[in-house]
This record gives C-alpha cells, structure tokens and sequence, in this order.
C-alpha cells in the first residue's frame, strides 16, 4: 500500500515538477536578481556614478527639502504632484521628481526626476533610459512581451504547480535526515538526486515561504471569493478597508497657497523622532486639497506598509498618521508580504536570500537534468542501436540548454547592450531588454541543432566570460571604475562588480569541470540506475552523466 | 539593532559548528573525515554538541535583532552553514574539523571584543 | 491478490515505447525512489507482496487502496476541481469567521492556497479516478450551500 502512495506521489512530483520547470527557472532567477533590484538599476545608470552619492542628512533636511520645493515650484506647470526623494542606503542620491497629469488615453501622466548633485544645485537630467533592475523584477511576475494579467495568471498556475511540487517533494523523500548531508560527486545520476536533495532540503523553509508568500502577493487576483462572499465583489471598498491609508483625495479645482514643506519637520520630528524620512510627496500643488505626505524608512522593521504622515498643504494640520492599530491577521499578511519582498533586508540578509534564491534555481535546474539524464540511460540502448531519442528527452534536453545555460548568457548580454547601446537609441529600455531575449532565444536555436556536451561548454563559457569581464566593461563605459569606487567608498558598485565576477568565475569552473570529468564511468552508471536492463556497458558517453552540481548554479 | 559584521560572521560559523558536528555525529561523515569509526559517546556527544550550537546561534541571532528579523536572519543562516557544510564534506572532508576550528577562533575573537 | 496483479500490471506496460509516445510512465519514477527494501523486480516477473503493510491511520482514512489510472480524470479533479474546492473553502470561512470583514477575508484568502494544493494532492492519492472526480464536486457543493445560507442570513 505505501509503495503506491510513494509510487504516485513520486509521479507527482516528477510531472508536476517537469511540465513548469523552465519557467519557473526564470521566475526563479528573475526573483533572485530582484533583491538587488536598486543596485543593478544604479549600475545600468553610469552618468550617476561619480559625484552624486551622498548619506542621508539629517540637519540638511530643511534646506533640502526647501530648495526642492522652489525647483519644484519653477520647474513644473500643472503637475499632478511633486516628490523628493532622500537619500536612503540603496538609493544613495537626493532627487526631486514630478508626474504631470495624464494625457488623453493615459492612465498616468509622465514621470520626470532629476539626481541633484551633493553640495551643488547642480542637477542631472541625462540619465540613459534603462530599465536597469527593474527589468527583472518586473519578469518575475509580469513576464514580458505578454500582458500583465495574463503572465501572472500564468506564473500563479506555475506557482502552483511548484507548491505541489514541493509537497510532493517532501512526502517522498523518506531519507530526508539520513540523507541530510550526503552528496555524493562524480557518480553520475545519483549525484544529481543529490544535488536536487541538497538545494531543495537545506533551503526548504526558503523555498516553502517564498512560494507561498509569491502566491499571497497576488492573491486577491487569484481566489478573490472572500471578497466576493464578503463584499458582494466591491473590490473599492475592500481596498479602501484594507489600506485606508491609502485612499487619495481628489483636488478640488480650487487654487490654494502652499505652506513650506520644511516648516512641517518640527511636527514629523516630534512623533518620528530621528527616523529617517524616505520621501516627500505633495500631491496637487497649489489646490484647497493638496496634501504633504511624508513616508519614513522604515529599515529592518519587517514590514510593507508605506508608513506615512499626511498634512494638508494649505494649513499644515496633520490630517493622519500611520502606523494605526492594525489587527492580528493585517500584521500577519503585512508580514507574508514583506516576507517574499524582502524590502526590510540588511545586507547580509539580502545576500542570505540571493543565495538561498540560487539554490531553489538549483534544485530546479538540478531537477531538470536529473530528469534528462534518467531518461537518457533509459534509452541508451536503442539509442547506440541508431534509433533517434525520443521527442521529450530531445525535447527537455533542449530547454535544459536553452534556459539553464541560456539564463546567464542573456543577463551578461543585458548588462552588455545597456552599456554599448547609443544613448540617442528609440526605446532604448526596451532594446536591453530584446537583447537579453534575443540571446535566449539564439541559445534555443543552438538547442534545436546540437544538445552535446559541446554546446553546454560553449554557451556556459561565452556566459562566464561575460560576467567576469563586466567589471571591465564598467572601467571603460564609466566614469568610476572598482579602485574608484572602493576609494570613495560606492560599495554598491564594487558589490556588483565583484559578485558578476565571482559568478562568472563559477561558470567557468564548471566549464572546467565539464573538460576534465568527460571519462566513461560505466561502472557507476550500472550501480546507480534502478532497472536492471540498463546493466550493459553503454558505449557512448552520456554527455550529462559525469556533470557536477557546480553546474547548476 | 544593526549587528556588527563580526557577530554576522561569528552566527554563521557557529552555524557552521553546529552542522558540522550533526554531520560528524553520523557514521558514514565521521568515517570519511577521519577514518575511523566513531564510539556511541562520540556519536552521542558531537549530536548534541551540534544542537546546543544551533541554540546558541538561535539566541545570537534574536538577541539584538528581535524575534521576528532575528528568526528570519537565523533561518537564512542555517542554509548558507548547511550548504557550506556539505560543499566541504564533499570535497575536503578531512578539512572539516580544520575549518571548525578556525570559525571558533573567529566566535571566540567576537567574545573578546 | 489484487494487489499483485496490480503490480504485474504495472510492469507489463513498462517499455521503452511508452516513454517514445510520452505517456508518463508510473515504473520510470522507480528510478527516483531511493532503494528501500520493497523496491520490485524491473522485468515481466509477477510481483507478490505477501507482506502486510500496516496502514497508520491516517493512511486507511485517506488512501484506500490507490491506484494510478485515467490521467486526464485526475489531472482534472486535481487542477479544476482542487480550484472549485479551495474557492469554496475560501467564501465559506470568510463567511463563517466571526472577525471583522476584512480580516475574515484575509484569513479566507491566504488559507485558500493551502486547501488548494491539498486538494491536488489528494486526487492523486485517492485508488479510483472517479472519486477523485466526485469528491472535489461533492465538497464544494455542500460548502457553497452552507456558504449561501450564511451569507443570507446577514
């Protein structure tokens, strides 16, 4: 009886797992990438590289915010509202932006923002359109190319299909303790059930919450029947319940003085005390009903709230203030969410999380192959007979290249065109954006015509290459490169120069490894598959089998 | 409720100790390390070694950083230790105890400051 | 006895050329099963497992006897029907919570996930592919009912 239950579970698992495997690689990938999202959109920005860094200031917060509400003033006509932005530990520069209203057939006007450089009233306008770290964070549940709605749809199904995975996963892995150390190199398949065992087990409360929680970020979207039950479907009214701070207020048309932002800093001060403040967002300038809201940074509180404190813009009064008392079940899904965005992350956490994303993009890789692998033994009898394999293992060995190789290339090809493509380009942002499917989808066309070893060690080469030498890439289209940036302490930009490079290093060790262990291991084979019509000596070298799990990382 | 860099690396060797001697305390680890086969009181003594490390990183990691960012910060170790634990069983398994030791003197330097 | 020719079933179906057509294999995961001690003969041999295994609890309320067969029926009752239940679960518990709206719709909503893959689960752990069919159907029936009553009732 149990040996059904395990029997179909373990079906489960393998199906569930393999039909959504490369997309989920992407989204895992593009998730992972995502908790460096400010540091990659400030590397894609080379014009803010060199004198524009500065630490959030306490005392100079009142000049600050004064000059920008004058530059604001002089420079907007009819905005929607105005926002300065101060300087925070992973947007380390002061900036004042502003959204005009929405033309006809916009939903939301334009956005304009310019980096005031420290200790100057200089500003910098000419930054390259990039969507920078955006990119990624914006692939990891809008995909691309397709309409927001119906990727998430899309992604939530693949979501799911995950968790079941796991479930699945955990019920069939009996040996889970035994076997909690074990890893066994160079032994062909079985190396690879280890390494899936290892990625999936030692980061499994990781892989657990940030699945769950992936589904809870979107989950009025996928199961909103509660509202349904509860709000006969008003979404508006359950929102507004839900976040009431967030409810904006109309303008009235009526045109209205606008008190000085500084001169409500002694009142943020006094229930905020030395808390940094994040930004400062006036909406409708200039109206009966405009309103100042200051957010605060809330660090490493583990929350998503936006906590703020709204005055209005006319008399100064303070009209609310977050955080209220918020119920036990609001604090739980407060804290599901920021769980999986992970905002509230230091940096050590931060890079705890990147490398815990690894893993899960491991295990799914390490999957995957496992999979290719198995089925390539399986057939390798016919398949030294001259009958070709068959579709799926063609098929899965494929997209095992495409995307497991594939995804590295593309994204040190994304870094490539964001520094070589021309300032002046069309649409710029997007281009980057084409490049790095451009590359994917070339890495595909390989796949179709040759899935051998060679091909691995070619895309995974070009892939290393690329990361290690974007450090190099920065000193010739930058005005700072990594020793100026460790001397004026921009840690943000040698921490992505020396992690691409680290990274790029991995690549190219696997490559190595990929030479080197390229002897038939026959012997290990025969020991390690379970069905015993494979006990012939294979006479061609599975090109996969002597991999190690370096490979996938 | 920063902590230094130095108790960042301390938690993650003690994490790293405690994993160590979890894997130690079972048969196939300890023969591969040190070649021999380990007593029951060596066995019994390294697995609770290994979970009294695990406490002791638990309580580190809460202690300045609160419960719930503590708890996060404390899981997340756990996974980097585990992964470096296994990474060095497999390929330098005769430097486990070596690297032990060294990420001791490491907690121990944190103790001093 | 059933049991067995259960098994030499299984086995007479596993060659290569089911894995060419892509029909999804049930002996091709015993290349995944860690080796345990049941582990079967690979060949056409008749397996007898003359062993009693002794069900927990949990697994003679929840099993039966399960068998793997009719894969769109429990592709459907898992995809569909686990989506139908999970719904249904999730309208009825914010129904039936005595919190406030918005939390109980909170509640309702991040539970929902769970139900879900639970349900998925289940109809590929349940012997025939018709139960797991109806029963997914069955729940969220009766649970749409309750729900309904409930709501009108306010």
């Amino acid at each position: 009886m149990k040996d059904s239950f395990f029997r179909s579970m373990t079906w489960l698992h393998t199906w569930v797992g393999l039909l959504v495997c490369w997309i989920l690689l992407v989204v895992f990938f593009a998730g992972s990438m995502s908790y460096f999202r400010h540091e990659i959109s400030l590397w894609t920005k080379p014009e803010l590289h060199s004198g524009t860094f500065q630490h959030y200031q306490a005392n100079e917060l009142g000049k600050q915010l004064a000059s920008g509400q004058t530059f604001l003033n002089e420079q907007t006509h009819n905005a929607r509202d105005w926002r300065i932005y101060l300087p925070t530990e992973r947007r380390p520069y002061l900036s004042y932006g502003w959204q005009n209203q929405p033309q006809a057939g916009q939903r939301r006007g334009e956005f304009h923002e310019l980096i005031v450089k420290p200790n100057s009233e200089e500003m910098i306008s000419e930054v390259r359109e990039s969507k920078g770290g955006n990119f990624f964070y914006r692939l990891h549940f809008d995909l691309h190319y397709i309409p927001a709605q119906f990727a998430r749809w899309i992604v939530g199904f693949c979501t799911m299909f995950m968790l079941v995975a796991l479930i699945s996963g955990i019920v069939i892995h009996k040996r889970i303790f035994k076997d909690f150390f074990s890893f066994r190199p160079n032994k062909g398949s079985r190396s690879w059930l280890d390494a899936h065992n290892v990625s999936s087990v030692m980061a499994l409360p990781y892989h657990l919450m940030i699945t769950y929680t992936g589904l809870i970020t979107l989950m009025f979207m996928y199961m909103p029947w509660a509202v349904v039950t509860n709000y006969d479907g008003d979404n508006r009214t359950f929102r507004a319940e839900l976040n009431p701070s967030r409810v904006q207020t109309k303008p009235s048309g009526q045109d209205a003085k606008l008190i000085s932002v500084a001169s409500l800093l002694p009142q943020v001060k006094r229930y905020w005390g030395d808390t940094p403040i994040k930004r400062v967002v006036i909406s409708a300038p200039h109206d009966s009903n405009s309103r100042i809201s200051f957010y605060r940074n809330n660090g490493q509180l583990v929350t998503d709230k936006r906590t703020q404190m709204v005055f209005s813009g006319v008399t100064g009064e303070l009209i609310s203030m977050s955080p209220v008392e918020e119920s036990a079940t609001h604090a739980t899904y407060d804290t599901l969410m920021s769980l999986h965005t992970a905002r509230f992350a230091g940096y050590f956490l931060r890079g705890v999380f990147f490398i815990c994303g690894l893993m899960g993009c491991a295990m799914i890789a390490t999957g995957a192959l496992l999979w290719a692998v198995k089925i390539r033994q399986k057939q390798q009898k016919q398949i030294s007979k001259g009958k070709t394999a068959s579709f799926g293992l063609r098929l899965v060995e494929g997209l095992n290249l495409t995307f497991i190789a594939g995804l590295p290339l593309a994204t040190s090809v994304f870094f490539y065109a964001n520094r070589m493509l021309p300032l002046e380009l069309q649409g710029r942002a997007q281009w980057e954006a084409d490049c790095f499917f451009i590359t994917l989808g070339l890495v595909g066309l390989l796949a179709c015509f040759n899935r051998s070893l060679s091909s691995w060690r070619l895309v995974l080469s070009l892939g290393g290459l690329g990361l290690v030498f974007l450090p190099l890439l920065n000193a010739l289209t930058s005005p700072s490169n990594i020793i100026d940036n460790i001397v004026s302490g921009q840690w943000t930009l040698v921490g992505f120069d020396l992690l691409s490079c680290f990274l790029g290093l991995s690549l190219l060790l696997t490559v190595k490894k990929l030479n080197t262990s390229n002897k038939p291991k026959s012997a290990a084979i025969n020991k390690n598959t379970a069905t015993g019509s494979q006990r012939q000596h294979v006479a061609g070298e599975n090109p996969l089998t002597a991999k190690v799990k370096e490979a996938a990382q | 409720m920063m902590i230094s860099n130095l108790m960042v690396l301390s938690i993650l060797w003690i994490s790293y100790i405690a994993f160590g001697c979890l894997a130690l305390a079972m048969f196939s680890n300890f023969r591969s390390t040190f070649k021999k086969a380990p007593t029951p009181l060596q066995s019994r003594g390294l697995y609770w070694s290994g979970w009294s490390m695990l406490a002791l990183s638990y309580y580190l990691s809460v202690a300045k950083q609160g419960m719930l960012y503590g708890s996060i910060f404390f899981t997340g170790m756990l996974a980097v230790a585990g992964l470096l634990v296994i990474l060095t069983l497999s390929y330098r398994a005769k430097s486990l105890p070596v690297f032990m030791a060294a990420g001791s003197v490491i907690c121990l330097l944190n103790l001093v400051r | 006895m059933r049991s067995s020719s259960h098994y030499v079933n299984l086995h007479v179906n596993e060659n290569e050329n089911s894995y060419q057509t892509g029909t999804p294999d049930v002996k091709s995961c015993q290349h995944f099963d860690l080796p345990v001690s049941s582990q079967v003969k690979t060949d056409s041999q008749t397996v007898t497992h003359s062993h009693v295994t002794k069900l927990t609890f949990i697994e003679k309320v929840s099993l039966y006897r399960p068998k793997h067969g009719a894969l769109i029926t429990r592709v459907s009752a898992a995809i569909f029907g686990g989506y139908l239940v999970a719904a249904n679960v999730c309208g009825f518990i914010a129904a039936l919570l005595p919190l406030p709206a918005v939390d109980a719709t909170l509640v309702a909503t991040m539970f929902a996930f769970a139900i879900y893959s639970i349900s998925a689960i289940r109809a590929f752990s349940l012997q025939s592919p018709m139960r797991a069919c109806l029963e997914p159907l069955i729940i969220s029936a009766c649970l749409y009912a309750a729900t309904q009553m409930m709501t009108q009732h306010l």
